[in-house]
């Protein structure tokens, strides 16, 4: 059974409407809700309509109206006990820098995140360790986390863990290597002329 | 003259303003000449805050960096910092740009830029009166600064590429090598220079290039962290006296820290007097919790640690009267 709660946009910060489903809901979706890697994201209706003269009367209407109305948000509000959690306890995290990049390898500078004072520590990794859809970024100055600590699992189990995350960073756009022209530009003649 | 950068790892401060504040030397009038060999990292950190304090300094650099496409990557790099945290490339940045505050301020008669696109031959300092001393570039060679353009050309980021750190372009042949004179000491700097298979690059254009003062050297500072590229037989047989000191600064970093074993067997077999500035380079990691050393143990196929000490070697001649320096070394800097 689905429990839908509408709130107002006043304490949803913006969002439509969120939902509050109770623990049968999450393995069956009805009509309004939809899927979404195992969590069932609701589109919720508001009552206020942009006319503000209530819901909508027609189907094209509510067609309209679900197009311009915000997707519920992801937030799942479980009733207390329903689930055990999955809990992940960090001891040690680095932040790297990829200095080389071999066959099965990488070699990477780190950097102590809980303790800046620390040294550069240096070290090879297998390149199995990074995650297949991180691989592509896996270039020399790619910037990545590792971590490693423990993780509980659902059935209660605990598990060492280890999780290398390549950092993903914006793409050069057309205007931006156009700024960057402009200012070579400008810095060329400025400093290159003598 | 203070020649390239870096920092002390506790400290945060460029190690050539500590050493030269605790000889009392005054920096806003006594440092006449800045150089920056090239522009990789291990060799530029703290720079804009040496020539910044460095008042009546001149500056000088790689005229391999006076082309349209390495100032493509200094702009390219205002929008790489933020993103890759890679601020090395901007201490090169400020430093133009004090260059440009000076300018205006009308303290400088150059027109713009360095006062120095160094090359070879090209003479960058030359003091008066007894005892005279003048530092000239070594390098450069004019091949070098003929491909620099194309090599730069291939850093420059494209529509769609990843906003990324600027990788290290090799083989480093653009890297300004000094010759130091005085009347009664030469000491060769060799920066990163590297033996490329060109005659007319690297080593071997200094080696064989005309316009160099036809002098041999009494010390070398070894180039490129004593690799094996860094290193030409000529460098020894040509341009230095036999068995002269040689000076060691090691890189730790990378797949591959240097000087590896076979590049120390090497240089002894060219010195009996070689030193290195911090050795051995890298230590053991620090311990961790149990888990985490596990954790390492099972994954890590190599795990070291950046050496904390930085150390420095002291090398003093009499400007005037030949005879032997005196060498010594403070912290991690000892003799191999």
């Amino acid at each position: 059974m689905t429990t839908q709660t509408l709130i107002p946009d006043s304490e949803t910060h913006g969002m439509a409407a969120t939902a509050v489903l109770d623990e049968s809901s999450a393995a069956s979706s009805d009509g309004t809700g939809q899927r979404s890697g195992g969590i069932i994201r609701e589109r919720i209706l508001s009552p206020q309509t942009e006319s503000g003269t209530g819901w909508p009367q027609t189907e094209v209407q509510a067609t309209n109206r679900v197009q311009r109305l915000q997707l519920a948000s992801p937030l799942i509000r479980l009733a207390a006990g329903s689930l055990p959690k999955e809990r992940i306890r960090v001891l040690q995290q680095w932040e790297g820098v990829v200095t080389d990049v071999g066959e099965d390898s990488f070699w990477a500078d780190l950097q102590d995140l809980g303790d800046s004072s620390l040294p550069i520590e240096i070290v090879e990794l297998p390149i199995e360790e990074v995650p297949e859809d991180d691989r592509d970024l896996l270039v020399e100055g790619g910037i990545f986390y590792w971590s490693i600590g423990y993780e509980t699992s659902v059935g209660g189990q605990l598990r060492r863990m280890s999780e290398i995350r390549l950092r993903r960073t914006p793409r050069w756009t057309k205007r931006a290597i156009q700024r960057v022209r402009q200012r070579a530009e400008e810095l060329f003649e400025l400093h290159g002329q003598q | 003259m203070v020649v390239d950068s870096c920092l002390n790892n506790t400290r945060a401060q460029p190690i050539a303003l500590e050493y030269l504040n605790s000889l009392g030397v005054d920096i806003a009038t006594q440092v006449r000449l800045v150089v920056l060999t090239h522009w990789h990292d291990d060799h530029i950190r703290g720079s804009a805050k040496v020539f910044s304090e460095a008042l009546s300094a001149r500056f000088a650099c790689s005229a391999a960096l006076r082309n349209r496409e390495f100032f493509s990557i200094l702009a390219a790099s205002e929008q790489v910092r933020p993103v890759a945290r890679d601020g090395s490339i901007s201490e090169f940045e400020s430093i133009l740009e004090e260059l440009h505050r000076r300018n205006k301020r009308g303290v400088r008669r150059s027109q713009g830029g360095p006062d120095f696109w160094a090359q070879d031959g090209l003479p960058l300092f030359q003091s008066i009166g007894t005892g005279s001393a003048t530092v000239t570039a070594l390098s450069p060679s004019s091949q070098t600064m003929t491909d620099a353009a194309a090599r730069f050309g291939k850093l420059i980021p494209k529509v769609s590429s990843q906003i990324k750190r600027f990788p290290r372009s090799t083989p480093n042949d653009q890297s300004v090598a000094l010759l130091v004179q005085s009347p009664a000491c030469s000491i060769l700097l060799g920066a990163d220079l590297e033996t490329v298979g060109d005659p007319q690059r690297g080593w071997q254009a200094i080696v064989d290039s005309p316009s160099r003062p036809q002098v041999m050297c009494d010390a070398i500072k070894v180039a490129h962290h004593g690799s094996e590229n860094g290193d030409h037989d000529d460098i020894w047989s040509t341009l230095m006296h036999p068995d002269p000191p040689a000076f060691v600064t090691p890189y730790a970093s990378g797949k591959k820290p240097l000087p590896s074993e076979d590049d120390i067997q090497r240089l002894k077999s060219r010195t009996r007097q070689l030193y290195c500035t911090t050795w051995p380079p890298t230590r053991r990691p620090p311990r961790r919790n149990s888990s985490v050393q596990r954790t390492l143990r099972e994954m890590a196929l190599s795990h070291r640690s950046v050496s904390k000490r930085v150390g420095q070697i002291r090398l003093r001649a009499s400007m005037t009267q030949q005879g032997i320096p005196t060498i010594q070394t403070f912290e991690g800097a000892r003799q191999l």
